[in-house]
């Protein structure tokens, strides 16, 4: 922990986190404080009624998680000094500051209306580190320098990427704890204090566990698992997700609400209003009939669409399962269309969702896979490791392809998607 | 990223006659590297890059790669690509080309680790390089398997006005 610790704040999952002056400077910005009104879990509240805790607390969370990583990289020798503690530590705390109002949801619809496609929530945070009242608050540390390490842009030591993104990263460890604690969902417990006194980087560079640390590891990547499955995932959240990010986009098309380029030129103070309250005004000022009022009026009083026919289940290579693969073309330009045709269902009440497959390991060379090292100091992805159970769904993923709708749809609808598809 | 960009991607690969190949590590180097140089061309696909053991990768690129590759063949109506775009998809099949003219032993994950990864150091890596020189300088301290070859690659860069 921080030799020059000015304050501790009490959390919830962590216990008492020690924060720095420097912290504290970089806390009590506007464009810091702006996170306690941004749910970390979006519409999640919607399901689990306690999933209503913040980006705020998730930030200093995952700073505390960096400190005990960067305290651990620090005996290996891999970060030198306090300086290079300090710098991963303010990363950590920044890294989600330019979170969009109710977290992913509203990110997918604003890149989407972007003509350059951009939009992530790193690049703007790192935007802010550049052009907010964050760039004074930073003492001796350069914008670029704590900018660089949040969008992955450090060349060198790829640990700085690992760290950040990974399959055991510190911002990672952080919300999977935090979201099991707040939902109540019990998968989330993860062994924190062993996964972080055996992580290390073996000789070419891959972020691994030592061998004594193989199952706090292995409960790590299934705790992932089903936080996706049951909470991430879960198919009201997705049709929740999937209004807003209807209503949004259409408001941004309306120039009633920020689109990307606007974002970027907000004044601190103009950004520190860009939250949860303000998507709830925008919804309660804008309820025009007949589409948007409806969408608005569903959202705000919690009616949910139908899920009207959903491909889950678990598969080897399941990229090349046969379903999953046919309903997904419901994505292809004019396919939207060609269903409305065909079920007589206007095309703005079909909504679909294709996450990617969710695997529950990385491919075994990817560059994000986590290894493990045995006894005798030999480096192996996880997935490839005999002493791994957690190696034998190498290869697995869960699918999860959904089509809802409003009630008095479903059945012309089931009947398009069978005429179109072909699947039952 | 839009479902629109993600087939943009696509429209751009099979205006070249290239499919998305993500069937083994070498093939999803592959892809990854040339979707990066294909949007530093001036694509503008919305992906963010970051740095890892083998240079520039996006997960969110690996994610539309992954949902498209079982369905490419299927899909007929993809979006027009604007002359401007159609000539970025040509300038990499240019490069892809010229840099296996110049490394006639080496495969294309060699060839894209190297022309990705130096483009990367020299326009986006931290610390910023204050010239070519210390651009070229620091990668080949950072990957010594490509010794002289980055250097003739710089010059592939430079050529295709991607430095």
């Amino acid at each position: 922990m921080p030799s020059n610790t000015a304050k501790m704040v009490y959390d919830c999952v962590h216990g008492y986190i020690e924060l720095t002056a420097q912290e504290l400077k970089i806390i009590d910005t506007v464009v810091f404080q702006r996170l306690h009104n941004i749910r970390q879990l979006g519409t999640g509240f919607l399901v689990y009624p306690g999933a209503t805790h913040t980006r705020f607390a998730h930030s200093l969370g995952t700073l505390h998680v960096m400190g005990k990583l960067a305290q651990r990289l620090n005996e290996l020798g891999i970060i030198e000094d306090d300086e290079g503690i300090a710098k991963l530590r303010l990363a950590a705390l920044l890294h989600d500051v330019g979170h969009y109002p109710f977290s992913h949801v509203l990110e997918i619809p604003t890149k989407k209306l972007n003509p350059n496609g951009e939009g992530d929530h790193e690049n703007l945070s790192a935007h802010l580190i550049h052009n907010s009242c964050l760039k004074d608050s930073l003492d001796t540390f350069t914008p670029d320098d704590i900018s660089s390490i949040i969008t992955k842009k450090v060349v060198g030591n790829p640990f700085y990427s690992l760290i950040i993104s990974s399959d055991l990263d510190v911002d990672r460890i952080d919300y999977l704890m935090r979201d099991a604690h707040a939902t109540g969902v019990s998968y989330g417990l993860i062994d924190l204090q062993r996964l972080m006194r055996t992580i290390t980087f073996d000789d070419d560079g891959h972020l691994a566990v030592e061998a004594k640390g193989r199952q706090a590891l292995e409960h790590f990547l299934m705790a992932r698992y089903h936080m996706y499955q049951t909470v991430y995932y879960h198919k009201t959240v997705v049709g929740f997700d999937l209004i807003l990010q209807r209503i949004y986009e259409e408001l941004i098309r309306r120039g009633k609400a920020y689109s990307y380029e606007e974002i970027c030129k907000l004044s601190d103070e103009e950004f520190f209003n860009f939250n949860d309250s303000y998507v709830w005004n925008l919804l309660q000022e804008n309820q025009e009939p007949p589409l948007l009022g409806e969408l608005i009026s569903r959202f705000r009083k919690r009616q949910r669409l139908k899920m009207i026919k959903e491909i889950h289940g678990i598969a080897i290579s399941g990229r090349q399962e046969p379903n999953y693969s046919t309903l997904s073309l419901i994505q292809k330009p004019n396919n939207l269309e060609w269903l409305s045709e065909q079920s007589s269902v206007p095309k703005e009440w079909i909504f679909y969702s294709l996450p990617e497959p969710l695997e529950i390991l990385s491919n075994a060379y990817e560059e994000r896979a986590v290894h493990v090292l045995d006894e005798n100091g030999t480096s192996i992805p996880i997935a490839k490791d005999p002493h791994s159970v957690v190696s034998m769904l190498y290869n697995s993923c869960s699918l999860s392809a959904r089509v809802y709708t409003k009630d008095e749809y479903e059945a012309p609808l089931l009947k398009g998607i069978q005429e179109c598809f072909n699947l039952d | 990223m839009s479902v629109d960009s993600k087939f943009k991607l696509l429209a751009a690969f099979k205006h070249i006659g290239k499919k998305i190949d993500l069937s083994n590590f070498d093939a999803r180097l592959v892809f990854q590297k040339q979707v990066y140089l294909l949007q530093e061309l001036g694509l503008k696909l919305g992906y963010s890059y970051g740095w890892y053991r083998r240079g520039p990768y996006s997960s969110g690129a690996a994610s539309d790669g992954f949902q498209l590759e079982p369905i490419q063949d299927d899909i007929k109506n993809l979006p027009e690509l604007t002359q401007d775009e159609l000539e970025a998809a040509e300038t990499l099949q240019e490069l892809i080309l010229e840099s296996g003219e110049n490394f006639p032993d080496k495969d294309e994950a060699y060839c894209m680790e190297l022309l990705g990864s130096l483009h990367f150091v020299l326009k986006h890596g931290y610390p910023r390089p204050a010239s070519k020189e210390e651009a070229l300088r620091r990668f080949q301290e950072l990957k010594p398997k490509f010794g002289e070859d980055a250097e003739i690659a710089l010059e592939l860069l430079d050529q295709k006005n991607l430095i």
